[in-house]
């Protein structure tokens, strides 16, 4: 009985040293997941995903919105910014490149947003940004 | 071996309960979350919720924000505000409970800081058009005759009828400064009484609100945008259920003849606000008050700013100057901010 007891015991804690492997295995796992994916919007609507780790080689596109409005993307390894825009404030280029999901770029005259939603934004030092 | 059998299932299982324990205990707030982006109310809007009912939260805060857009917006040509301005100096406008209650606000936080604020400035606010597509600069003899002094003291309230009625053809109520303020403390009201959140983050277009502390019980870390690179922050404050609200002369602007005009407009004048300040940065527990506060002080230039505030409770600010000092209130030597509510 007593030797029963002993391995009930020894189970326990093995198992739970065991346990705390394997949460520390899937915490290691979960945070290295960090995909940055861009979502590009206009007046709401979803037009582009875009996977910002898998970018090899830079590129452009353009959004065309109503009157000759439009905004020039630039897509890069891990970041996403507007290099050029029609709307007389020039906010969006001003935003610089982005590569966290803190600040989305937007765009209020043409209706432009590019957020980044990230797989794990715990590592973030920052929840938010005022401007 | 039935035995020896039963003894590892029972270990596996007991591991496997244990695991979930180290992993699920304090992360399950986190586990449960739920983020949009949208444009609503004229800005960019993101509301980030954890907690079971994170989802169903987030829509409820984005309709509560696109009601308040149909009651408030100056612009819209479709809102209760808009219609309300057209009207209320012909004859006594009756108006909806909530416009009532923003009217009613925003008029005693323009009194309080002495016309630094001013709500009543649609109709100059309409000639600049800030943040859109036909954003210009009006000549002088298009501003000058609109120049109301102390335009918040020609709106005449009546709390019986519920009526608006305008003592002057040369104002038009603008919610601007105080709107979006109003807004995220609505959205935040619905989120905690009505879906039981009690953890997230509201960002309205720079008006930061947040419920609660951060999933792992720390404060949110929010950062004052650096006006020159606004990939880069100049402060970061760590605030635990409390909102905080810039205004700054970088976000709705333009450049003509070398000179900038930003939408932050001194009623005096009618023109940009040129008081020695960029940006400001006000934290509150009262969103609406932080707004009206951030635009206000924006106004009064930096002594009379830090003066306003060191005399309120519970209230703190960010300065940055032109010449790019940064100045805090004395509450912010730790760069802690906590709400009570």
């Amino acid at each position: 009985m007593k030797k029963k007891v002993k391995y009930v015991i020894a189970g326990t804690a093995a198992a739970a040293v065991t346990a705390a492997l394997i949460a520390v295995w899937v915490m290691i796992t979960q945070t290295k997941v960090s995909n940055a994916v861009a979502r590009v919007y206009q007046n709401g609507t979803l037009l582009q995903t875009i996977d910002l780790e898998a970018v090899q080689e830079s590129y452009t596109f353009t959004i065309e919105g109503s009157n000759g409005a439009y905004n020039t993307v630039l897509v890069e390894p891990g970041q996403i910014s507007v290099t050029e825009a029609s709307c007389p404030d020039k906010v969006c280029i001003s935003q610089g490149k982005i590569s966290d999901g803190v600040l989305p770029i937007t765009c209020l005259p043409n209706g432009i947003v590019i957020q980044i939603e990230t797989g794990n934004t715990a590592n973030s030092a920052l929840d938010g940004m005022t401007r | 071996m039935a035995k020896r059998m039963g003894y590892i299932g029972a270990f596996l299982a007991l591991a496997a309960v244990c695991s979930l324990w180290f992993t699920g205990c304090g992360r399950s707030l986190q586990s449960q979350s739920a983020s949009r982006t949208e444009l609503v109310m004229s800005t960019v809007a993101t509301v980030t919720l954890y907690g079971e009912r994170a989802q169903e939260g987030v829509d409820a805060a984005f309709e509560k924000a696109k009601e308040l857009e149909m009651i408030l917006s100056a612009q819209n040509e479709e809102s209760e505000l808009y219609q309300v301005n057209q009207t209320a100096y012909e004859r006594e406008t009756e108006v909806s409970e909530t416009l009532f209650t923003v009217t009613r606000r925003s008029l005693q936080y323009c009194r309080e800081t002495d016309g630094a604020l001013d709500c009543t400035l649609g109709k100059i606010n309409a000639l600049w058009a800030f943040g859109t597509e036909n954003a210009r600069l009006p000549a002088q003899e298009e501003i000058t005759p609109l120049l109301v002094d102390r335009g918040y003291e020609q709106v005449q309230l009546n709390e019986e009828t519920r009526t608006i009625r305008f003592l002057n053809p040369n104002i038009q109520l603008d919610f601007g400064a105080t709107a979006k303020g109003f807004a995220a403390d609505e959205m935040k009201r619905v989120l905690t009484e009505e879906y039981g959140i009690t953890c997230g983050i509201i960002n309205l277009g720079g008006n930061i609100i947040t419920i609660g502390a951060k999933y792992d019980g720390q404060p949110w870390g929010i950062g004052v945008t650096d006006p020159d690179d606004h990939t880069r922050v100049v402060s970061t404050e760590y605030i635990t259920n409390a909102t905080a609200v810039t205004s700054g002369n970088y976000e709705r602007y333009f450049i003509q003849d070398g000179v900038r005009y930003h939408h932050i407009l001194d009623p005096k004048t009618g023109y940009s606000a040129n008081n020695g300040l960029i940006s400001t940065t006000v934290l509150a527990e009262n969103s609406m008050l932080a707004d009206a506060l951030s635009t206000a002080t924006y106004v009064m230039g930096l002594d009379k700013a830090v003066a306003y505030i060191e005399a309120m409770e519970n209230v703190e600010a960010i300065f940055i100057t032109e010449d790019r000092t940064v100045v805090k209130t004395a509450g912010l030597a730790d760069d802690t901010f906590e709400g009570t509510a």
